[in-house]
Order: C-alpha cells, then sequence, then structure tokens
C-alpha cells in the first residue's frame, strides 16, 4: 500500500491578511431570500420590563460615524485583518440560507457580521488587535455568563468576565421596520 | 424622523405586537443584568438601545443591513454606515461602560423587577422594593423544601439540595435556588440549629445587612429573607461568584506565609 506523507510547509500554513480593518467593516451587509413557510411566534419572555419612556436615539449614527473618524486611527483603520477569500466565503454561506426560522438568522449572523466583528477585533489568526479595548459577541444558546433570562447574544468585555451589553435575534418577518416605529411613536395599540 | 418620544402608557400596550414585545424583552434583559446597551436584530434590520436610570430608554429606528432601495421602500432606515461599523463602535463604548442600577426613590433604593406573565399582555413597570419578610411554610415530604419567596409573585419555588457536596459552603451555610418558570436564581441559605441556638446570631447578621442595605447588589449581597425555617433560624441572600476574590486571597497569603 502506498502511503502518501505530506510534510509541513509553514509558508504555506501562514493566514493570509490582504483586507483592511476599514475595507472589511466598510463592506455592507447582502440582502436575504425569505422561505414560503415561516415561522410564527410571539415573545412570551418572563424577563419583559416596560419602559417608563422611550425616546429616539437620533444621534447613534453621528455617533458612530464620529467616532470612526476621530477615535478610530488611521494606524488601526490600514490593519491588515481578514482575507477576501474569507469574505467571500462568509458571504457565500449567507447567500446560500433560505430563511424560514429564527435559527436561520442566527446562523447568518454568526456566517457574516459577528464574523467580521471578531476579525476586526480579536487577533485568532494573528491580526493586530485595535488600540482600544472592544468587547466580543458572544452567542448564548445555552445560557451562560450568569444573566437573568436568556438573550441570544451577550457583548463580554476583554477579560471575559463581565457583560457588556445583550443583544437579542428575531426575525424579519415578526420584528419589522413599521413595528419598531410604531413603539417609538406610542402608536403600537 | 423628528425626535419622538413615547411617554409609555399613553398608547394601549396590549395585544400581539412582535415590536413592542421584542423591545419589552431586551429591555427586560438590561434593565434586570444592569446593562445599558442592548440590539435587536433581524440579520435585515437592525435597532440600537441605551438606557438610563429612571425608566428611561433611547432607542434607534430599524437600520437596514445595506443601502438597498428595496429596504427603504418597506421602511427600513437606510443607515450612513455600515452595520459592520455600528458594531465596531457599539463594542467600543460597551466596553468602557459600567453596570447602571435602576433606582427609585430619594434616597434612592434598587428597584424591584416583577415577572411578566407569559401572555402578551404589556410587561410590568420597575417597581420599588417589596418589603422584605419570611414567610415559613409546612415542608412537603422528602428531601426538597420548597418555601415561598418574599416576592412571591415571582418566584414559584425555593429548592434546597444539603446533600449534594456543591452546594455545600460550610457547616451551616449552602447555596439553594429560587425558581420560576424556566428562571433560576442562585442564594445562599444560613441555618442556626435551633435546638441549640437562640436566634440571636442570626438576628445580629440581619442587621449589618440592613444597615448595608444601600449596598445590596453592589458590594455585599442583597438579603431575601430571613426567619424560622424548620427547626432552625434561617437566613437567605443572592448569591454572588467570589472565586476571584478567594484566588487573590489565596495569592497573597501564600506570599505573606
Amino acid at each position: 500500500m502506498n502511503v502518501h506523507f505530506r510534510q509541513w510547509n509553514p509558508a504555506a500554513s501562514r493566514p493570509v491578511f490582504d483586507l483592511s480593518r476599514q475595507d472589511l467593516l466598510l463592506y455592507e451587509l447582502q440582502d436575504i431570500r425569505l422561505g414560503q413557510q415561516l415561522t410564527q411566534g410571539s415573545t412570551h419572555s418572563r424577563f419583559r420590563m416596560r419602559p417608563n419612556t422611550i425616546r429616539h436615539w437620533t444621534n447613534f449614527p453621528e455617533d458612530v460615524m464620529l467616532y470612526w473618524s476621530d477615535q478610530v486611527p488611521d494606524y488601526d483603520k490600514d490593519a491588515m485583518v481578514h482575507s477576501l477569500e474569507l469574505l467571500d466565503d462568509s458571504f457565500s454561506r449567507v447567500d446560500a440560507f433560505v430563511f424560514s426560522t429564527e435559527q436561520d438568522i442566527k446562523n447568518a449572523l454568526q456566517a457574516g457580521p459577528f464574523s467580521f466583528h471578531r476579525a476586526a477585533t480579536r487577533s485568532d489568526r494573528g491580526q493586530p488587535l485595535p488600540q482600544d479595548a472592544h468587547s466580543e459577541i458572544q452567542w448564548l444558546d445555552s445560557g451562560a455568563m450568569g444573566l437573568e433570562g436568556l438573550p441570544d447574544y451577550c457583548f463580554k468585555d476583554v477579560s471575559g468576565q463581565r457583560v457588556t451589553a445583550v443583544m437579542d435575534a428575531k426575525t424579519p418577518w415578526l420584528g419589522t421596520p413599521d413595528q419598531i416605529d410604531a413603539v417609538l411613536n406610542g402608536t403600537e395599540g | 424622523m423628528k425626535d419622538a418620544t413615547n411617554e409609555a402608557g399613553t398608547a394601549s400596550q396590549d395585544g400581539n405586537h412582535a415590536g413592542r414585545l421584542a423591545v419589552e424583552q431586551v429591555y427586560g434583559y438590561m434593565v434586570r443584568n444592569h446593562k445599558e446597551l442592548g440590539i435587536i436584530t433581524t440579520f435585515l434590520g437592525w435597532v440600537f438601545l441605551r438606557r438610563e436610570n429612571g425608566g428611561r430608554l433611547f432607542m434607534t429606528r430599524m437600520f437596514a443591513c445595506a443601502n438597498l432601495p428595496r429596504l427603504r421602500r418597506i421602511g427600513y432606515s437606510l443607515p450612513t454606515f455600515t452595520i459592520s461599523m455600528a458594531l465596531y463602535f457599539f463594542s467600543s463604548i460597551a466596553e468602557a461602560t459600567p453596570d447602571l442600577y435602576e433606582t427609585v426613590g430619594n434616597p434612592p433604593q434598587l428597584a424591584h423587577f416583577p415577572m411578566a406573565g407569559v401572555t402578551t399582555a404589556a410587561a410590568p413597570w420597575i417597581q420599588p422594593p417589596l418589603p422584605r419578610e419570611f414567610h415559613h411554610e409546612s415542608l412537603p415530604e422528602g428531601y426538597q423544601y420548597p418555601l415561598p419567596y418574599p416576592d412571591v409573585q415571582n418566584w414559584g419555588a425555593f429548592l434546597m439540595e444539603p446533600w449534594g457536596k456543591a452546594d455545600q459552603l460550610g457547616p451551616k451555610t449552602w447555596v439553594a435556588s429560587l425558581h420560576a418558570g424556566g428562571a433560576r436564581k442562585r442564594v445562599v441559605v444560613k441555618l442556626w440549629d435551633s435546638w441549640r441556638m437562640d436566634p440571636a446570631n442570626r438576628d445580629k447578621e440581619v442587621e449589618i445587612y440592613k444597615r448595608l442595605e444601600s449596598l445590596w447588589g453592589v458590594d455585599v449581597p442583597s438579603l431575601f429573607a430571613f426567619g424560622a425555617f424548620c427547626f432552625s433560624h434561617a437566613l437567605v441572600v443572592d448569591y454572588i461568584d467570589v472565586l476571584l476574590l478567594a484566588y487573590v486571597a489565596d495569592v497573597g497569603s501564600s506570599l505573606v506565609g
């Protein structure tokens, strides 16, 4: 029997970085395809609470752009953190989904924007870290981090010990922009 | 869109409104876990939320995942940034944002958060802390000791399994848990044998906890209940993981030693 051994080639195994942090983050996400049979179901979480007042966070877009222009140094923007090949792979995987369930949404989030965020904020493949600290997104499918309730995701700090924000995924056929506008305007009744 | 202020409660809050239910759910996670920041995402749409003490919630409209005319036509707000940039910004401010505790009254006291019903009815408002008192109930058979939590309507059962070594914290202290539906909260139970001891030691600890009430949930555990439990004088406090402190103390003592 012939056995073909392979030799380790350090040059071949070296990760390729041909996409800067700025280039990576400037990619828009893609549109998605919905299935024919969409799951229906309302949130009945017992952890729901009602705010006393709801106001429009109007300056969020300006905050994002000011942060990007004034606080992110060129060094961080230009640092090579990802590869076009991996980016193409992520977009292709999301493109292959037909969205019919909340789980489909979560899978696409992991394959797309959350993997981009991780590439930009962590050093899994040896890419340079940004100068400011960023919390990382963690899927809480099994309920961890000692939180009350079960959000789908949390942001946890660089020490990995503290949750810094929470995030929940909904389906786009139930969580629509009209519904959110109604909440903002107090006309959801 | 102009600034919108919705004094919640001016509009009907009942009914199966997926948007309201989603906002209530994420706001509930934020306020109960003392987090200032949150996100609702459908992949196609992204809503960013920030809360302030006093039950105040700030939220964006639903931004589209991409600058596509199709998404604008169906109501999405087209962003002047990419979602990846927004997440990068968000994770930076999240890292720098400390926990934010919800308080009520003057002097401020930590708020109480009743559980919502398993319905589509409006979620409860933030409440002042409930007066704390201990309720004693006759024990059922077996080794599981259910007793009502002071916030009785919120927690259905109290489970203590004193035979489990993992739950034993000392000669008279155990980890137990409060249960409500799928929710579970860990607590610490301290018991004094009432056949051999009067309640003075327990009462002294209760007085100390009461004096530290402004720090409950911040620097010291919250006192949940005290009273008689079967043949014991009992004290129930919040469970706080102090592994790190124990490690530091251990390292410190080994350096000194």
